[in-house]
């Protein structure tokens, strides 16, 4: 507990939400939300559904531009980027619903994860495939995640446990400074999500993450804080164990909340 | 099943291009120049389709609005051509067949870049409908050309001239644009198997994964518009000097539909695919003109029917 909180306080803020908000016609889905992650650390971000967790997620991600407020990485602001932009500044998400290239294989879905940190788009000649060190890190990356069998198979051929984790192989593929992950246990059967959290456990300290997840086992085993937010407003941020304690959090979302969400398991 | 049928596709398709590099050989030993003509055509229109094959093929992008770039290509020819002949039109007035090319490049790429940048802003169906209408109003615009005889198109009285070459040798102006057209399929090839190919694809697959991978999807979409576009830009400089007549007609959406049935009849994406889309199509447009007045009707009909068997095959092939 005291090492967490150390290491809390070591590590730089490598995301910082200063005020965001945003809102959908009448609908407040960021209200003021001060958020930070820092480096070396999990943030996980929870709620019940429709609280505006994947749109926040969107807003840092530069899918969606706040109404106000800003959003800064590793201290640059970058509140109105571009997303590839962002990307390229070590910005990196995996999707809720699983998004792979589909029609290209599980190779080129890496490839193009490996090129997309520092690679020029605009060469026009030469062989993509057997350019090094790309080619390389690829293949290596495909080895590392038990998917090297696979590398000429086109995604779709993939099993669903398969696609989650080439989901996370390409939101690592470019090291990122910070990693957006949404729900990366959607869906999964209780070992596979396991294997995740023992998977997402490894990652830990190499890269900041900010961690939306329904799962409580996976959340309560990784984070280092957590955040609640309901109705697009943070009621409580802090340490899994004063979260869990916090009788506003109780009320809203961990207590009888837990039956309205089909994918989270009551808390170990 | 699926393998010899494959592999007959890829005989058909080194035929076909044997066939076309010996085109003026065969036609002079038959005697029978009207099918060097149809080869030449055929040469012609599919090199304008590589390029919707790139964008289509590799893109994903389905434009309506390719023949415009034939329409830019022939008018960059002719107008020139008119000029030098017959006064005006100050640095236009040229003959020379490379400075014509390089017009027929330059415009379309320019047409490509504009009407590209508003219409990448939307995707799908809106996309279609907007290149189509960027088509329409080039041919409107034509149409307007009184001076370039206005609907009625205008003839050229002479062709390009080009060191070495001879236009007005059938056999010259044809294995000018079988090399235009290898030319084409090896670009396509290139750009196919290079980093930007592969960007391409992954625009095709997902745009929003791709921007979250750190590609900017609309500047690497917007290039290939560009590319496709002035490939079909050098098939209007040839068909202007292969028909000698140039029309707004060239431009017009019905056109660029037939494109898009040689790609998709030829397999999207496939390297030499355009060629044997428009070998079919040539081929059976001779074939029913030959038969009924009333071609056009059954030869749509026949056009559907053979991309959506041909789409099923594909598809049956493709799949483990
Ligand atoms: N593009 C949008 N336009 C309008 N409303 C939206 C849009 N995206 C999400 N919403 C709404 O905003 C609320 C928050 O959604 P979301 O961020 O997906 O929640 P969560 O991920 O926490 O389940 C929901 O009520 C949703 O219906
Ligand atoms: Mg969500």
């Amino acid at each position: 507990m005291s090492r967490r909180q150390d290491r809390v306080q070591d590590g730089q803020p490598v995301l910082q939400v200063r005020g965001v908000r945003k809102a959908f016609g009448g609908l407040q889905v960021a209200q003021d939300i001060d958020l930070e992650v820092r480096q070396g650390t999990v943030h996980a971000l929870i709620g019940p559904n429709g609280a505006g967790k994947t749109t926040l997620l969107a807003q840092i991600c530069g899918e969606i531009i706040p109404d106000g407020g800003r959003i800064l990485l590793n201290g640059q602001d970058i509140t109105t980027l571009a997303v590839h932009a962002r990307a390229r500044l070590g910005l990196a998400r995996s999707f809720q619903i699983t998004s792979l290239l589909n029609g290209l294989s599980v190779f080129d879905n890496v490839l193009l994860a490996v090129l997309g940190r520092s690679a020029s788009p605009w060469r026009m000649w030469g062989n993509v495939r057997r350019q090094e060190p790309f080619a390389s890190q690829a293949r290596a990356l495909l080895e590392e995640a038990g998917l090297a069998r696979r590398a000429d198979d086109d995604v779709l051929a993939l099993s669903h446990g398969e696609q989650r984790q080439l989901e996370l192989v390409l939101a690592l593929a470019a090291s990122p400074a910070l990693l957006l992950l949404d729900e990366p246990m959607a869906g999964l059967s209780a070992a596979e999500s396991a294997e995740m959290t023992q998977r997402l456990m490894q990652l830990k300290g190499h890269h900041a993450m900010l961690l939306v997840e329904h799962d409580m086992d996976a959340v309560f085993a990784l984070a280092d804080t957590v955040s609640v937010l309901v109705n697009g407003r943070i009621i409580a941020s802090g340490p899994p164990e004063v979260v869990r304690a916090n009788a506003e959090v109780q009320a809203a979302y961990l207590g009888e909340g837990m039956e309205e969400q089909p994918q989270s398991r009551p808390p170990a | 099943m699926r393998l010899p049928l494959r592999g007959m596709v890829a005989v058909l398709e080194w035929g076909l291009l044997a066939a076309l590099l010996a085109a003026p050989l065969l036609a002079q030993w038959l005697a029978a120049p009207f099918w060097l003509d149809v080869a030449t055509r055929l040469a012609i229109l599919a090199l304008a389709a590589v390029g919707l094959n790139l964008l289509l093929g590799v893109g994903g992008l389905a434009s309506f609005g390719h023949a415009a770039y034939l329409a830019i290509g022939a008018y960059a020819t002719a107008i020139p051509i008119y000029h030098s002949l017959y006064g005006g039109g100050g640095w236009l007035a040229t003959d020379n067949g490379l400075l014509h090319l390089l017009l027929a490049v330059a415009a379309g790429g320019l047409f490509a870049l504009i009407t590209g940048a508003l219409a990448l802003k939307t995707r799908g169906i809106h996309f279609i409908m907007l290149t189509m209408a960027f088509s329409q109003m080039l041919f409107y615009l034509l149409q307007g050309l009184e001076t370039y005889g206005g609907d009625d198109g205008m003839s050229l009285d002479v062709r390009s001239q080009l060191p070495g070459l001879d236009l007005d040798d059938a056999a010259q102006l044809h294995w000018l644009a079988v090399a235009a057209l290898v030319a084409g399929l090896m670009l396509f090839r290139m750009v196919q198997r290079s980093r930007f190919g592969l960007v391409l694809m992954g625009c095709k697959a997902r745009p929003e994964r791709m921007w979250a991978l750190g590609w900017p999807v609309r500047p690497v979409l917007l290039a290939a518009f560009v590319i496709g576009g002035m490939l079909a830009a050098v098939a209007g400089w040839l068909s202007a000097n292969h028909a000698t007549f140039v029309s707004p007609a060239m431009a017009e959406w019905t056109h660029s539909g037939e494109l898009l049935f040689m790609v998709i009849l030829g397999g999207a994406g496939r390297w030499l695919g355009p060629l044997t889309g428009a070998a079919a199509f040539v081929l059976l447009e001779e074939w029913l003109s030959s038969l009924t007045l009333y071609w056009h009707l059954p030869f749509g009909l026949l056009l559907i029917g053979i991309a959506l068997w041909q789409a099923g095959v594909l598809q049956r092939g493709g799949r483990p």
